[in-house]
């Protein structure tokens, strides 16, 4: 009969000891969540965030690189010799002294005499392009006149002639024909 | 039979849901400190490749090409124009001596040339040479609309008639 009696007491002492463990175990719990798992967490907000401003950057930069590719392939500007070319035909920077060189280069190719040349730089000549506008006058012979033409036609820097005056006189002693003549140009610029 | 108390079962759940919720996010964490590792190193090599094509000047030669075609539409090529002038001119049918002599001429971005002109001193028919030039612009296709305004007579070193005139005549874009 004893025995039966002291069961009931040891039943419920594990109870209580059991509901004491299961507190423990939430309070544990809560503040494992509270000072562990919440700071974590929010660690690996910061990470995930990282992760998709860098997604988006380099979706960024790989558009870009498509445009300037595609950019290649269409405009014919694949190769290096295309790029300095373009670059020549409408340099960065108004370059005054080029254009001068150029002239001076193309006068004493076909023989001509350079007498004046005068300047003008404006912006805006066409979206980012300006223009220098050069008004020169030259003397020659009149058979080195087309050629003249066609080098400053075909200088490597883009020359847009725009208007021409040409005035013809005869050395009637030589027999010779000479021309004075001016032209006013246009050379462009990337600003 | 023995009842687990509800407070134990509580305590335990309470616990393996925020072990697996630690897992979960350790887990996730890895993943994401990988993709950031493999982000940065693209974004790095994109970056470079940018700067590349930049420093081979690229938008400045995509800028160049776009204005190059647009400036280039209506330019005219002065070479072109007076070699076009000079075949266009009248010769004498043995001597292909030209029939008139120019003086002047200018031409301007509006596709117009104006030329000051005079007939050869000597010439039996120096009138003739006036319409004959005109004709021989108006048979060119580079040309268009030749007109002579007017024509004024006088007198060579020697002697001789001369006409001296202006003459219009448009170039051809078409």
């Amino acid at each position: 009969m004893p025995e039966i009696d002291d069961s009931v007491p040891v039943v419920g002492k594990g109870r209580k000891i059991l509901s004491l463990l299961g507190i423990l175990l939430l309070i544990g719990a809560v503040a494992g969540y509270a000072f562990f798992v919440r700071p974590l967490w929010s660690e690996y907000s910061t990470l995930k965030a990282d992760v998709t401003s860098q997604e988006e950057k380099a979706g960024t930069l790989k558009e870009q690189i498509d445009s300037f590719q595609s950019a290649e392939d269409n405009m014919d500007i694949g190769t290096e010799v295309q790029k300095v070319t373009l670059l020549n035909s409408i340099p960065v920077g108004v370059n005054q002294d080029g254009v001068i060189d150029d002239l001076v280069g193309i006068s004493k190719a076909h023989d001509i005499e350079l007498r004046s040349v005068g300047f003008n730089v404006s912006e805006g000549y066409y979206e980012e392009i300006g223009s220098l506008s050069v008004n020169a006058s030259f003397e020659g012979n009149y058979s080195d006149l087309i050629n003249f033409l066609e080098g400053i036609e075909e200088n490597s820097r883009l020359f847009k002639v725009t208007s021409i005056n040409v005035q013809v006189s005869r050395l009637e002693d030589l027999d010779i024909k000479r021309v004075t003549f001016s032209l006013s140009m246009e050379a462009f610029y990337q600003g | 039979m023995n009842k687990v108390p509800f407070l134990f079962v509580l305590g335990v759940v309470g616990a393996l849901i925020l072990g697996g919720f630690t897992g979960y996010v350790y887990y996730s964490q890895g993943v994401a400190e990988q993709d950031l590792k493999k982000y940065d190193l693209q974004v790095a090599n994109l970056e470079n490749e940018v700067v590349q094509f930049e420093g081979e000047n690229l938008g400045a030669a995509v800028s160049a090409k776009q204005a190059l075609n647009v400036l280039k539409s209506d330019s005219i090529i002065w070479s072109e124009v007076i070699e076009n002038i000079l075949n266009a001119t009248p010769k004498h049918t043995k001597t292909r001596i030209p029939l008139v002599e120019y003086v002047s001429y200018s031409g301007s971005q509006n596709n117009s040339v104006n030329i000051n002109a005079r007939t050869i001193p000597g010439s039996n028919t120096p009138f003739g040479d006036v319409a004959g030039l005109i004709r021989s612009f108006e048979k060119s296709s580079y040309f268009a609309d030749p007109f002579v305004p007017s024509i004024s007579t006088g007198v060579s070193d020697e002697g001789n008639l001369v006409l001296v005139f202006s003459f219009n005549v448009l170039i051809n874009n078409e």
